[in-house]
């Protein structure tokens, strides 16, 4: 091995530093974990139906049944296998999740990069309806517009896109901000360069670090968002396999019976769990990046 | 630029951005066909396509949709704000009647919330690498993490549902008639635990603080986690800064210096963080109130939204909005007061 | 008038076990946790459940229903019901006169007089809101629909309402537009609410006279002079209304008829089952609603009673709408028989429908979607009224019957290209979407071309679709305003009723026949009209009633006095018999 590029230097640098972090490491398995399980849902729990992402049952009694040999994890309410629903949930959640976060991203960044690179009036209206969305409680936003296009699961993606870029935007914008000032792009300006060349070979790639950060950061949050329209009464149709929509089935069974105030824990908590460990993982690898990519952190 | 004019172009602003809101959230209201915005106005299940009709012509939502912003818009500076089927009344009193059950509990939870992340964060970053920093920050992540709503659940699961004990609801139905219908129990603020200490009705202090207690549990478990990474992070910058080292290079001691000058820097993205947490928090009702059965805002929010009330859902909307910038303004004024560095712009 | 002949069968089961018995929470106090609030306590515009047992507790009617017998009557505000025998009612049935009890007070200590009653229907009739409970008085008194035309302008003369209902003395004098036989049960309503005249003036509302009733005549939502205050002669007062929170009520201490044993009455609102069955397990509610899905899981609770098999006079079912809005209406894809969609007329084809009922699993549905809490009607008139035919069968679950009915649909083209369609249903309604997976799995079974997707839509969605016929099965149910067999008849089969209309079904000879039977006072020839009505419906395959619902009502074991009449709104306006002891 000669001399690396300096650009893959950075980045076998920033791989160790990583990988070094015990919790950035327990991220990131998580989040391998789960991909694994999306990737191999065909083969763990061979679909029944046509449409995968519905979940085999057998009768529809209310009253979820506990684990056992042909449920592993028990059912929920209406007999729907448990399993079976967080394995194929899984792809639906990573589906939402890079879904909503790439089109989010897309819109953000070509808004940001309007708004930093060109200013002025430009700048101002952008600035100012992303003033307008972040002004806009979220989640009451997303519910009524939830029950405005019709609920199920492509109605909450398309409503967590429509109010999710401004954040991209803001950040892009201020990174922009930054870097058009710095020396060698107005040497690139001044050499004759177009507008959208430095646009898009100096500066956009310079200002994107902390953007993508945000984005592995959200890809958690968005699910936890799903979740919440789902419990509220707005995800999908019962049966079918998405974590919102199977949590929000345990909301009658926090009591248990007479005997045993905890007999339906299994329809209660394993689902949270799931999500509470897709998000965790997102989160601590968002953490873990931001961390060994900031530049005030990174070399101490 | 003067403080003054600064603070006339951020209302200006401000005006322009909630008119912007309501623009907004009106014409996503008026996508939908006047069949579905009459649907509030149904109680019960037969009414015939003809009555339906009626009521569009009564309520006038098959108007165009800007004489219907218009209309809304005057009635609004008339002090009118519609009639909210969700609150049974009209939306200025049902928003009066809300009101303080919200308030109340961010009341309690903010300020735990802001504490117990100044405070978390802090002993991260003072002991960074520790077990303690590593503690926290897992705290901190696992925090972030879980669903509001789960959460909610497993401790009405635990607390109410096994152990008998912090009742779901606001106020119990004795203290309610206190509250309520007592001719000597007097309302100076309308929130009930601050009510009860004015008026020395223990009884009543207890019954709204013991209600209190999981859903205030349940959003500092939440929302803190920001806080707290926010303020380990912005710490740590702070300890490396030039004059830190400076001074402990002049041999001042560890806890004067943290003290002094690291955590009144840190505290400066906090500050804004704390704003921010305060118009959320409001935000964060919704699920926390529907959960714990509080009618307050959330609640209320949640329902019009599900049930498309949109004289509600505007005014909700708006309410919030007015928060979030009011607060953003003051934010920004208390940051110049604290930093001088940082100029109005 | 003939006498109903209405059978209450009402098997009352106490369930639970009375353990060592604790003290009694709130001893004073009765706690009724439920999931909605009351819409208006006006009752001139109430028109809901939780609204009616309200209106139930602050207000007298006329008379009342004798507790759970639906046949007979009893006296309330009036000093004897009214027969042909007793001269109370004219031989040609249209004229019904009452004589009121003297003595009686409103709680704030006006006296009751004729004139309070004549008012209180007149201002029923002048005030008729949109989508509100007039509609009956002005079907009985006046044989029209209401005070406005279809353009939303005044069409009723005042002098007519006047007329109808007139104080005379301290009678009361009712003409009737054409005889009708049910008029009793209609009186016996939470609608037959009577205020007081004086009052209701000084709080605003209409004085009585002509020159004034246009002004009070369809109120915006919440601007009814009594939305949300009331003053009557009942046996409660209300203290407080607390909106989406809760009700307060204290005992009317100078109420002319028995004392109730319980001082204060709450209702409380709580929108979760889990909350409100912690409540009643800890003692904090003495009753709450609990939905039939959720039956199984209350069973074994102790120190709880439970009321079981109760029966209701509520149907729903699943209705084929014969001709579809194809327009906007995503629910039927292409619009077209291509498989990839289906006609508006899909259902107009009798071997669709007859396809869809063979297919139908009643036993499933009653097992899983009701937990065995409910029965088959077989016909739209539910078990417990008068004429019903309980001889009639439903069709049976038969697939291969349906499968031939199946390929026997459009010629033999539907079985060879399929379709594709969406079931809705109002989501949150766990009864009706159990009833309508059922239906489209055992369907789908028997032909992979087949697909019918089950889809919950929001309410507001699923009112707009309703009201354009976009749903093309529209799952909903039937509640009854008064208990007779007219009111079912209606909707299930006069063209411009609620179902029919919706459905696009006319039939002549039913049409004729359901309003001929409303008005025949001969009950051997009423009972022939309705047998002939359900064998119409039968034979029209044009919808699946599949369930009568057994209720379940869930007191805490310290409550006494409890007694269930299928005509109950809620639980609540039995309050005035309960008592809390052990």
């Amino acid at each position: 091995m000669k001399t690396m590029h300096p650009r893959l230097r950075e980045l076998a640098f920033t791989l160790r530093r990583f990988l070094k972090n015990p919790l950035s490491v327990i991220g990131l398995s998580l989040v391998v974990i789960f991909g694994l399980i999306a990737l191999l849902a065909p083969v763990l729990e061979p679909p029944k139906y046509a449409d995968p992402y519905k979940i085999p049952h057998t009768g529809f009694h209310i009253e979820p049944s506990p684990p056992s040999a042909a449920h592993p994890l028990g059912t929920m309410q209406q007999q729907y296998d448990m399993l079976y629903g967080l394995v194929w949930g899984t792809r639906s959640a990573f589906r939402i999740g890079v879904l909503v976060v790439a089109a989010n991203l897309f819109i953000g960044i070509i808004l940001g990069v309007l708004a930093g690179y060109f200013g002025g009036l430009v700048d101002e209206v952008i600035m100012r309806i992303t003033d307008i969305f972040f002004a806009i409680p979220f989640l009451v936003m997303a519910m009524a517009l939830v029950v405005a296009i019709g609920r199920g699961l492509k109605a909450v993606v398309v409503v967590l896109i429509i109010l999710g870029w401004p954040s991209y935007t803001r950040v892009l914008r201020s990174d922009i901000l930054v870097t058009r000032g710095k020396d060698f792009i107005l040497a690139a300006r001044a050499s004759g360069a177009s507008h959208l060349r430095i646009m898009f070979t100096h500066i956009v790639p310079n200002a994107l670090y902390s953007v993508l950060i945000l984005a592995s950061l959200n890809i958690g949050t968005t699910i936890l968002t799903a979740a919440a329209l789902s419990f509220l009464g707005l995800g999908s149709e019962t049966g079918t396999a998405d974590w919102g929509q199977i949590i929000s089935l345990c909301r009658s069974w926090i009591v248990g019976t007479p005997g045993n105030r905890f007999a339906y824990w299994y329809t209660v908590f394993i689902p949270g769990f799931v999500i509470s460990l897709f998000v965790l993982g997102w989160n601590l690898m968002g953490d873990a990046v931001r961390d060994v990519f900031d530049p005030r952190m990174r070399r101490r | 630029m003067s403080l003054l004019a600064y603070i006339v172009r951020r209302l200006l602003l401000m005006v322009l951005v909630l008119i912007g809101v309501s623009l907004l959230v009106f014409t996503m209201m008026m996508l939908l066909p006047p069949g579905q915005r009459v649907a509030i106005y149904v109680t019960n299940d037969r009414v015939s396509p003809a009555m339906m009709d009626a009521l569009i012509a009564k309520y006038g939502l098959n108007d165009p949709a800007p004489l219907q912003y218009f209309r809304w818009l005057r009635n609004l500076l008339h002090g009118e704000f519609g009639y909210s089927i969700t609150a049974s009344s009209p939306v200025l009193k049902g928003f009066a009647r809300f009101l303080p059950v919200t308030l109340e509990l961010v009341l309690y939870a903010a300020p735990l919330i802001i504490l117990t992340g100044i405070f978390l964060g802090t002993l991260g970053a003072v002991r960074k690498d520790t077990a303690m920093d590593h503690v926290t920050r897992v705290l901190a992540i696992v925090g972030f993490s879980l669903p509001t709503f789960w959460l909610g659940l497993l401790l009405m699961m635990i607390f109410y549902g096994f152990l008998g004990i912090f009742p779901p609801g606001a106020l119990s139905t004795d203290v309610r008639n206190i509250v309520f219908s007592d001719p000597t129990w007097h309302p100076y603020t309308h929130l009930v635990t601050i009510d009860a200490i004015l008026n020395w009705r223990w009884q009543v202090f207890w019954d709204a603080f013991y209600r209190m207690i999981l859903p205030t549990l349940n959003l500092v478990v939440i929302n803190s986690a920001l806080i707290m990474r926010l303020m380990r992070s912005s710490m740590l910058e702070a300890l490396g800064q030039d004059y830190m080292m400076t001074a402990r290079a002049k041999g001042a001691d560890r806890k004067t210096l943290f003290r002094r000058h690291a955590r009144r820097n840190a505290m400066l993205p906090v500050i804004t963080i704390s704003g921010i947490t305060f118009a959320e928090l409001m935000g964060s009702m919704v699920i926390t109130e529907t959960i714990f059965d509080r009618k307050g805002i959330g609640w209320w929010m949640a329902q019009a939204a599900l049930q498309l009330d949109v004289a509600a859902i505007m005014f909700d909307v708006l309410f919030l909005g007015t928060i979030y910038v009011v607060v953003n303004l003051v934010v920004d004024l208390i940051y110049a007061y604290v930093d001088p560095r940082v100029r109005l712009s | 008038m003939k006498r109903l002949v209405v059978v209450a069968f009402i098997l009352l089961a106490a369930g639970g076990i009375i353990f060592a018995a604790p003290a009694i929470k709130n001893p004073d106090t009765f706690i009724y946790a439920t999931i909605g609030d009351v819409v208006s306590m006006d009752p001139a515009v109430a028109y809901d459940a939780p609204s009616w047992s309200v209106l139930a507790i602050l207000y007298d009617r006329l008379l009342d229903f004798k507790g759970a017998d639906l046949s007979q009557f009893v006296p309330k505000l009036a000093t004897t019901v009214p027969t042909v025998a007793n001269g109370g009612v004219s031989k040609d049935g249209k004229t019904y006169t009452f004589t009121l009890r003297s003595g009686v007070k409103f709680s704030n200590g006006y006296s009751l007089t004729a004139d309070d009653v004549a008012y209180s229907f007149k201002r029923d009739m002048i005030t008729d809101p949109d989508a509100g409970p007039a509609w009956v008085w002005y079907q009985v008194f006046l044989g029209s629909g209401g005070s406005r035309g279809d353009d939303g302008k005044i069409s009723v003369a005042f002098k007519d309402i006047d007329a109808a209902i007139q104080a005379k003395g301290n009678t009361v004098v009712f003409k009737l537009a054409s005889p009708y036989p049910a008029f009793l049960s209609v009186l016996a309503g939470k609608w037959g609410s009577i205020v007081s005249k004086r009052w209701v003036t000084e709080q605003g509302g209409w004085d009585g006279t002509e020159a004034t009733w246009q002004q009070f005549n369809n109120p915006a939502t919440g601007k009814e002079t009594l939305f949300d205050i009331a003053m009557g002669t009942g046996p409660y007062t209300l203290v407080r209304w607390d909106k989406k929170v809760e009700l307060d009520f204290l005992r009317n201490d100078t109420y002319w008829g028995p004392r109730p044993a319980i001082k204060n009455g709450v209702c409380k609102i709580v929108d979760d089952l889990a909350t409100r069955k912690l409540m009643l397990l800890q003692g904090d509610a003495d009753v709450i609603y609990v939905p039939a899905t959720n039956f199984p899981e209350m069973a074994n609770e102790k120190g709880i009673t439970i009321y079981k098999n109760l029966p209701s006079l509520d149907t729903t079912g699943a209705h084929f709408n014969l001709n579809i809005n194809a327009q906007d209406n995503p629910a039927i894809y292409s619009g077209k028989l291509d498989g990839n969609g289906i006609p508006p007329d899909f259902f107009a084809d009798k071997n669709v429908r007859l396809g869809f009922i063979y297919a139908w699993d009643e036993q499933a549905e009653i097992k899983d979607g009701f937990n065995g809490n409910s029965t088959d009607p077989v016909t739209f008139i539910p078990k417990g009224l008068p004429f019903k035919n309980t001889k009639l069968e439903s069709k049976p679950h038969d697939m291969p019957k349906a499968k031939q009915y199946f390929q026997q649909a459009f010629g033999g083209q539907l079985w060879d290209k399929g379709f594709k369609f969406d079931l809705l249903y109002n989501s949150g309604n766990l009864e009706r979407e159990t009833a309508a997976k059922i239906l489209a799995e055992n369907v789908m079974s028997l032909n992979p071309k087949f697909q019918i997707g089950v889809r919950g839509v929001e309410w507001a969605e699923f009112t707009d679709a309703n009201k354009n016929k976009r749903v093309p099965v529209l799952f909903m149910g039937w509640s009854p305003d008064y208990p007779d067999p007219d009111d079912y008849a209606v909707p299930y089969l006069s063209s411009s009723g609620y179902f029919a209309g919706r459905q696009s079904y006319k039939n002549p000879t039913a049409d004729d026949l359901v309003s001929k039977a409303s008005v025949e006072l001969d009950s051997t020839k009423r009972q022939a009209m309705y047998y002939q009505l359900q064998q119409i419906w039968l034979d029209d395959a044009i919808a699946i009633i599949f369930s009568q619902p057994l209720r379940q009502r869930f007191f805490k074991d310290w409550v006494k006095g409890y007694y269930y009449s299928p005509m109950e709104s809620q639980e609540f306006e039995l309050l005035p018999v309960l008592s809390k002891k052990y």
